[in-house]
């Protein structure tokens, strides 16, 4: 008979407050919650993911984080761009399922990524030592970074503040097309426009405003791109099945709002 | 191309509103274990052991053709530009797509579709809504009415929501925990703090919790450390939920088995992985720490049939050691003294 040594307890207080507090508790066991403690990332992953890799490209993107001076938030914000691919590559074959956990990317952001989430998103030296470390920083008074690395859900608002899942789901949504994503992160309130939004989950949409646009070419102020772009189209969402367009149809429909809202062509 | 300002007006044409009726039907060979449909909302543990990879779904609609008049042009076939679609749309799992149905072959008039679809439950996360749509899919004649491709002409209300839940056995033991307006979702319950249900089988007792209560479930979300006030308050919440709980659940559970037993010897008929026997188990270690786990066991039943108050008073007072309840209480008396 092995049900006692079985039993995971029935709801003493200590599990009750790990369903009901989110980190920091997770940042405690420095895991993702629905993972076992002892296990490394690749284990983890159903030995689809190379923990190693993962590893050496959190640290290279770290390293081209802390090239740039971290003091003035205009030149962090480019880092995005140069490290997608580091990002997204190693995980490629992270599912959907796994991807939406908010624990595991909590835990990818406070462990393994934790010196690129902190040389992008903060101005502060030095980098946090362990997770514990991270936590106290992250708890202190007036801290800006605390969405970075903690998810507190998988919302589309959620994910576009953290540091990493932002990345990982934008390169997914564009099937690793890295130069793509690079020219979508060109313009941070573009990216934003776009990806905090429901519409924006639509098949082709991204690319489609990527092409009619020439984002990453010609600089669109990011507050015209969401009052007289985005908002259009979400209103002509209500309306129009933009799921169901072919590409012709969806560019055709950017291009109307373009042409209608801005002017040119 | 409807301009942005004509849309910015919903269905700036004539709409047959919600014209579709929907018959959702779990094709899934095996998903019996991983699927629970209710009430038109299928849910799916993601963590079910159930060995299925992917879910088939399917679809019968029928539309009511006579909510079209005005819609279409007129003298306008059904099939010529028109389309019947299913619409996903799962924000948690960056899903936003359709699903082409075809008109049911069987069917002379034309307002019967059917259409199936296979989903991998890897790509599956959050609330996945599936809404039948009625969409043009060529330019139409008349500008006054729908006429530009994607333009909806008819939707339904019987949408389907697959809710992909993640197991709590892996984090909470076996309970459900659910935060909801009392006010709102259980008026019956208005006056109660939580409400604890366990049906007499293996399904995972639910625990709801009244959101409308101010600061509920800030206090119990609080993540602050250390001796804080908000702290303490919330140990001694959750010291006090969860020895009701257990309480709850072990008397529940014991009366239902001692009614279930009637002429078979045994009794049982719940599993070693089953909550319940979990539960019993853990009860009888605690009030019986001397005896192997099944003479314990063994000793619980007994004591249930021979005086089931007085275990029920026992079982409360090991609910309380369990919980840690005296030195959360403390902590909040603490407070109260100034410390």
């Amino acid at each position: 008979m092995n049900a006692l040594r079985s039993f995971r307890s029935i709801l003493n207080p200590d599990q009750l407050a790990e369903v009901l507090a989110a980190p920091p508790d997770e940042l405690d066991q420095d895991r993702p919650k629905s993972l076992p403690a002892s296990q490394p990332l690749d284990d983890s992953l159903a030995g689809s993911i190379d923990g190693d890799g993962v590893r050496a490209a959190l640290e290279d993107a770290a390293q081209i984080a802390s090239g740039v001076d971290r003091s003035d938030p205009k030149q962090r914000a480019p880092v995005d761009a140069r490290v997608v691919e580091l990002i997204h590559g190693p995980l490629e074959a992270l599912t959907h399922q796994a991807a939406s956990d908010p624990g595991f990317w909590t835990w990818l952001a406070c462990g393994p990524g934790r010196a690129f989430t902190w040389m992008r998103w903060s101005d502060r030296d030095p980098v946090p030592a362990d997770s514990a470390a991270v936590d106290a920083a992250l708890n202190a008074k007036g801290s800006q970074v605390a969405k970075r690395f903690r998810m507190r859900s998988s919302s589309l608002n959620g994910v576009s503040r953290h540091a990493l899942a932002r990345l990982w789901w934008l390169g997914d949504s564009l099937d690793g097309d890295y130069d793509a994503a690079a020219k979508m992160l060109a313009n941070q309130d573009v990216f934003q426009a776009v990806y905090e939004r429901e519409i924006g989950l639509a098949p082709g949409l991204s690319r489609t405003l990527i092409e009619v646009f020439s984002l990453g070419e010609n600089l669109i102020d990011g507050k015209t791109f969401r009052a007289q772009i985005m908002r259009p189209i979400r209103q002509l969402a209500s309306v129009t099945r933009i799921e169901a367009l072919a590409p012709d149809e969806l560019r055709a429909l950017v291009k109307s709002v373009r042409v209608e809202r801005l002017g040119d062509v | 191309m409807a301009s942005a300002n004509e849309a910015a007006a919903a269905f700036c044409y004539p709409h047959a509103g919600p014209a579709i009726r929907a018959r959702w039907i779990d094709r899934s060979s095996d998903t019996s274990e991983a699927v629970k449909w209710i009430d038109g909302e299928g849910e799916l543990d993601k963590t079910s052991s159930a060995s299925s990879v992917v879910l088939a779904i399917e679809v019968e609609l029928t539309l009511d053709i006579g909510a079209l008049d005005g819609v279409l042009a007129a003298g306008e076939k059904l099939k010529e530009s028109v389309e019947m679609l299913v619409l996903l749309a799962g924000p948690a799992a960056r899903r936003r797509e359709s699903v082409l149905l075809l008109p049911d072959p069987n069917d002379d008039s034309g307002a019967r579709f059917t259409g199936s679809w296979q989903l991998e439950r890897s790509r599956l996360a959050g609330n996945i809504v599936f809404t039948p749509s009625l969409v043009r899919t060529d330019r139409g004649p008349d500008a006054a009415l729908a006429a530009y491709p994607g333009e909806e002409l008819a939707d339904s209300l019987d949408s389907l929501t697959l809710k992909v839940t993640e197991s709590k056995n892996e984090v909470a033991g076996d309970i459900d925990i659910r935060w909801i307006e009392f006010p709102k979702d259980r008026p019956a319950d208005v006056g109660n703090a939580w409400v604890i249900e366990a049906a007499s089988n293996s399904d995972p007792p639910k625990l709801f919790l009244d959101s409308s209560i101010k600061d509920f479930h800030v206090t119990l979300h609080n993540q602050t450390k250390g001796s804080s006030a908000l702290h303490k308050r919330r140990d001694l919440l959750l010291a006090t939920i969860a020895s009701e709980v257990y309480t709850s659940l072990a008397n529940s559970t014991l009366s239902n088995l001692s009614a279930d037993v009637g002429d078979d010897e045994s009794g049982l008929s719940i599993g070693d992985d089953d909550w319940r026997r979990r539960l019993l188990d853990d009860v009888a270690n605690r009030l019986f720490p001397d005896c192997g786990i099944e003479e314990a066991f063994d000793n619980l039943l007994q004591a249930h049939a021979d005086d089931p108050v007085e275990l029920s008073a026992k079982i409360a007072r090991a609910a309380q050691l369990r919980s840690g309840l005296r030195k959360a209480l403390a902590g909040v008396v603490a407070l109260s003294d100034g410390g």
